[in-house]
């Protein structure tokens, strides 16, 4: 071979060879693992994210004047700035600066947007997030906020640009979070729209509740009766421990009917309805669509709840008011909570909790007051059957016509893969959510919003920025007016000695004639609506009558989830998904078992693990069989009747009575939903099987009678732990099955942290839900739920004392010390004291400081 | 003499070339394609050449890597991401550098032979 000829077919060969070469290696994982090792581009610079800078000094357009973060030993930024907007645009960038992936896919799914990003994995949750609409409905809010309430949206402005500044500051010098470099992207420049659709998806998040669609369901397949005795309008054990104190009477209006008549009506009736049930095509497509829409929605996870109490100077031992706040929420890495203290002039002094995304503390105290949530769990979401025209089936049967659909076209993309065009199916009450079936439509107050004219205006950003500035209880309950959506319990306690609760929100109202002629007014429903017009929402509680108690005497309110009113509340409230009151019993037995209290007793219940069902119901359990049992049986009984219903995780009687009580459950309800053709793991609350166990052990729950299931549950729940744990009870442990798992918001386990052993359980204060199924020793099912953040406040004349924390740390860097440091606190229940300095000096030993020169 | 000066020359070049480009943000692949290319122009022989191409690529990698993995948790956010994707970290290293030297090899020969056409 010439030379030249050697050269040109080397020339050839090799230019062909980088080609393929490099064209090859991009198209697989491979380039994805060269991008990541790229010095520059790569992961190396993604280690230098989320870090707090020692000193780092920027200009920063747009301030009106310099702005100083200082950053204290547990990695909590003081903002000290001379203005709102600076303050807010501070926030902005922190949360970019420490959290801008999670901001990045918390907006994403809020908008359905995660296929761009994710592929077909994410193809479900964008369909579904695109049918409920909670983009359509933040635009519309902001551009209202922006119309009316200009100055709160110059702080949202703020806050987007700070963000900004910050992504541009990442993007520049290649500092992106590491998983924008592994899923390879860029994220947009933020917009006020994009805290507004996270705070719309938190509010979707708490009131998402599906029940009216599982009790027709469940309706259709068990009948009325079971299904009310099952599922009781009202919690069994709920009466005497309302958040409310007193019997529901509000501002002189009370209810005018026997409440009592009222919870024993059948809801889901025809008459209450308007739904034919006795119609077999109205049976079948009901059932049809049902099953239709349980396979579209995104069942929340079971056993959310939060805590929160107050407590009077009367009953402190210090002789001030104190506040306790344990919202339970979805324990991930990074938290979804971000703690930050932002002073700003004389107008703004607040420390607590922000939703990374969202720039106002949520949870928190300022100088003069204090404030905690908790979900009211109030339904303010109906579902209606819509009536389709047979002839032309884009319209629909409404109020005497025929309607058009109103279609709204929604493009996903879909990152390697084809685009997406779906046809969100708009009636006059909201999105249709099926596609076979009857088509079944829903109405949500956080799409219909404050003006009930389905535009979703709704104004919980200004109520929150006003709390943030609350000086007394009139500020306070002035700024939740504005609050729509979700209904909280918000719980309050300030420097001037005063306790409160109220429950601010939307609560959508039903005007009803009972049987009897009686006319009412009631919140929520039990079961699908008929759409034709006759069951619309015909407006909100005004907000004077919104539930709320003030400085009650008893020196003390809670509000951990459980019923809201007493019997005789004005409005009869039939769509409240309460928990059913185990939480609450044991804080008013907490609340009540001494005079006095203390912020450390505060914190104790907090970490209180006693389970009240465990407490109500193991006695007469134990009873029951005591003395037919012998051998291991009888150790493991032993073990039961010498606990102190505490879930502790190093005790052996908490997995004992959670395999008994699951496995009782089992032998209750298992077989009786099968043969009514039910698979799904439907089972009552806790209270209905106590009630059942206490009022009705001759009936066909126990079958073939009480002592024979109450025995057999035992002996099989031992049985299974002698298999899984060895033949000694007594070396049996709770923290071998229950452990917590902080999963990472990606899924990714490297970047998850546990398993830890945890205390805590379903129905207890330190709520740590595992499910009640005895199937998880062998398939390990985690603790993903439970309190997100803690705090206590103590509201000294002279200015409070807060302590927090939180599961996680305040960086989303995961090999940063800033990532977790909080979690070995946290599961031993020890808390951040939360300082208030006044000015940059008085902070000591602070670790680390951005300087924001304003000008540039 | 003049033949090992003109290699040195080369490698440094390709050493510097390398080190820009990928600093500058064009990415490895595109650093070590455009060092080659260098490489191959400047160096005398193809031999000499390909092993300029392949040592200059290792020291301006190294160069370039050797301030993140002293400096900080970079190391650390290396194994977290050997970890999440289920490979030994040196593996992954390792396979980075051989593929990066093989463009950069492949750069040097095109170079070198559109040289020698052009002669």
């Amino acid at each position: 071979m010439s030379s030249r000829r050697f050269n040109i077919l080397a020339f050839i060969i090799s230019v062909f060879l980088i080609i393929i070469l490099v064209a090859g290696l991009l198209m697989t994982p491979i380039g994805l693992m060269l991008s990541l090792l790229d010095p520059t581009l790569g992961v190396y610079a993604s280690s230098e994210y989320g870090i707090i800078p020692g000193s780092d000094r920027l200009r920063v357009s747009g301030l009106s004047g310099d702005v100083r973060i200082l950053f204290d030993e547990y990695g909590i930024p003081h903002v000290f700035a001379s203005s709102e907007a600076d303050a807010f645009y501070a926030v902005g960038y922190l949360h970019a600066w420490f959290r801008l992936w999670q901001m990045d896919i918390q907006r994403r799914l809020a908008s359905g947007r995660l296929s761009e990003i994710l592929g077909e994995d994410g193809v479900k949750s964008d369909i579904f997030m695109r049918i409920v609409g909670l983009r359509r409905s933040a635009e519309n809010t902001v551009e209202w906020i922006k119309s009316n309430e200009p100055d709160v949206y110059r702080l949202l402005e703020a806050y987007s640009r700070g963000v900004n500044d910050a992504i541009h500051r990442l993007v520049e010098s290649h500092r992106l979070p590491l998983m924008f470099k592994l899923l390879d992207y860029i994220p947009d420049e933020w917009t006020p729209v994009d805290s507004i659709v996270w705070a719309k998806y938190m509010a979707w998040s708490l009131t998402n509740f599906w029940e009216p669609l599982t009790y027709t369901y469940l309706r259709l397949k068990l009948g009325s009766s079971d299904t009310n005795l099952l599922w009781p309008v009202h919690p069994y054990y709920a009466d005497n421990i309302t958040v409310v104190p007193g019997d529901g009477e509000i501002n002189g209006k009370r209810l005018s009917v026997d409440p009592s008549f009222l919870r024993h009506l059948n809801w889901l009736g025809g008459w209450a309805t308007g739904i034919d049930f006795d119609n077999s095509l109205v049976r079948e497509g009901l059932l049809t669509g049902l099953e239709e829409a349980f396979k579209v929605i995104d069942d929340p996870p079971r056993s959310l709840g939060s805590n929160d109490w107050a407590v009077a100077p009367s009953r402190s031992v210090d002789g001030v008011a104190m506040m306790s706040d344990d919202p339970h929420l979805s324990l991930n890495m990074p938290s979804v909570w971000f703690a930050v203290h932002i002073k700003a002039g004389d107008s703004l002094d607040v420390i607590g909790v922000t939703l990374p995304g969202i720039p106002f503390i949520i949870i928190g105290a300022n100088r003069y007051i204090s404030w905690g949530l908790t979900n009211t769990q109030i339904g303010v979401m109906d579902f209606y059957v819509e009536k389709l025209n047979p002839d032309n089936p884009v319209q629909y049967w409404y109020r005497g016509s025929w309607r058009s659909i109103e279609q709204v076209k929604e493009v996903i993309r879909v990152k390697g893969g084809e685009d997406r065009v779906i046809y969100v199916n708009i009636t006059v009450h909201g999105p249709i959510i099926n596609s076979k079936g009857l088509p079944i439509s829903f109405r949500w107050t956080g799409n219909a919003g404050f003006n009930n004219d389905s535009r979703g205006v709704t104004r919980e950003a200004i109520a929150i920025y006003r709390v943030n500035r609350a000086r007394n209880l009139d500020e306070f309950m002035e700024a939740l007016r504005y609050w729509d959506v979700p209904s909280q319990n918000f719980m309050y306690a300030d420097i001037h000695g005063n306790i409160a609760v109220i429950e601010p929100g939307l609560f959508p109202l039903h005007r009803v004639r009972v049987p009897g002629g009686d006319v009412i007014y009631v919140v929520g429903s039990r079961s699908v609506l008929n759409g034709t017009g006759g069951y619309e929402w015909v407006g909100y509680i005004p907000y004077e009558y919104v539930p709320h108690a003030i400085n009650p005497s008893r020196g003390f309110l809670a509000a951990p989830n459980q019923m809201s009113v007493g019997p005789y509340y004005p409005y009869f409230i039939l769509g409240a998904w309460w928990d059913p009151g185990s939480r609450g019993h044991e804080i008013f037995r907490d609340l009540s078992s001494k005079d006095k209290f203390s912020y450390r007793d505060m914190m104790s219940f907090q970490a209180d693990t006693t389970d009240w069902y465990a407490y109500m119901s193991l006695p007469i359990l134990i009873d029951t069989i005591y003395s037919r049992s012998s051998g291991v049986y009888r150790e493991a009984l032993d073990l039961l009747r010498a606990w102190d219903y505490r879930m502790d995780k190093d005790e052996a009687a908490p997995l004992i009575w959670w395999a008994w009580f699951s496995m009782l459950n089992d032998q209750m309800f298992r077989d009786y939903l099968r043969t009514h053709g039910i698979d799904r793991r439907y089972y009552p609350s806790h209270d209905t099987t106590l009630w059942l166990i206490k009022n009705m052990r001759n009936s066909k729950w126990f079958q073939p009678d009480f002592e024979t299931v109450v025995y057999q549950s035992f002996i099989d729940a031992i049985d299974v732990l002698r298999n899984k744990f060895g033949d000694d009870p007594s070396k049996w442990r709770w923290g071998d099955v229950h452990k917590l798992y902080l999963r990472h918001l990606s899924m990714l386990d490297p970047l998850s942290r546990g398993p830890y052993q945890e205390d805590g359980g379903d129905d207890v204060l330190m709520s740590a839900p595992i499910p009640w199924d005895l199937g998880i020793l062998d398939n390990p099912s985690y603790v993903h739920t439970g309190p997100s953040w803690r705090i206590v406040a103590v509201m000294y004349p002279d200015g409070p004392k807060v302590y927090g924390v939180y599961p996680g740390g305040q960086s989303g860097n995961p090999v940063y010390e800033f990532y977790d440091n909080y979690i070995g606190m946290w599961l031993n229940y020890e808390y951040i004291e939360l300082r208030f300095p006044v000015e940059p000096g008085d902070l000591s030993g602070s670790i680390g400081e951005i300087y924001l020169e304003a000008g540039g | 003499m003049r033949l090992y000066r003109n290699n040195i020359y080369a490698l440094i070049v390709g050493i510097v070339v390398g080190f820009l480009v990928d600093y500058l943000g064009f990415g490895s692949l595109t650093a070590s394609i455009l060092a080659g290319l260098v490489v191959g122009a400047l160096s005398t022989r193809l031999r000499w050449g390909v092993l300029t191409g392949a040592l200059s690529t290792v020291i301006w990698l190294l160069l370039l890597s050797a301030p993140y993995i002293l400096g900080g948790y970079s190391l650390e956010m290396l194994v977290l991401v050997s970890s999440i994707a289920g490979f030994p970290l040196e593996v992954m290293l390792l396979l980075n550098f051989i593929i990066l030297m093989i463009v950069s090899i492949f750069a040097v020969i095109a170079m070198h032979s559109l040289i020698n056409l052009t002669k």
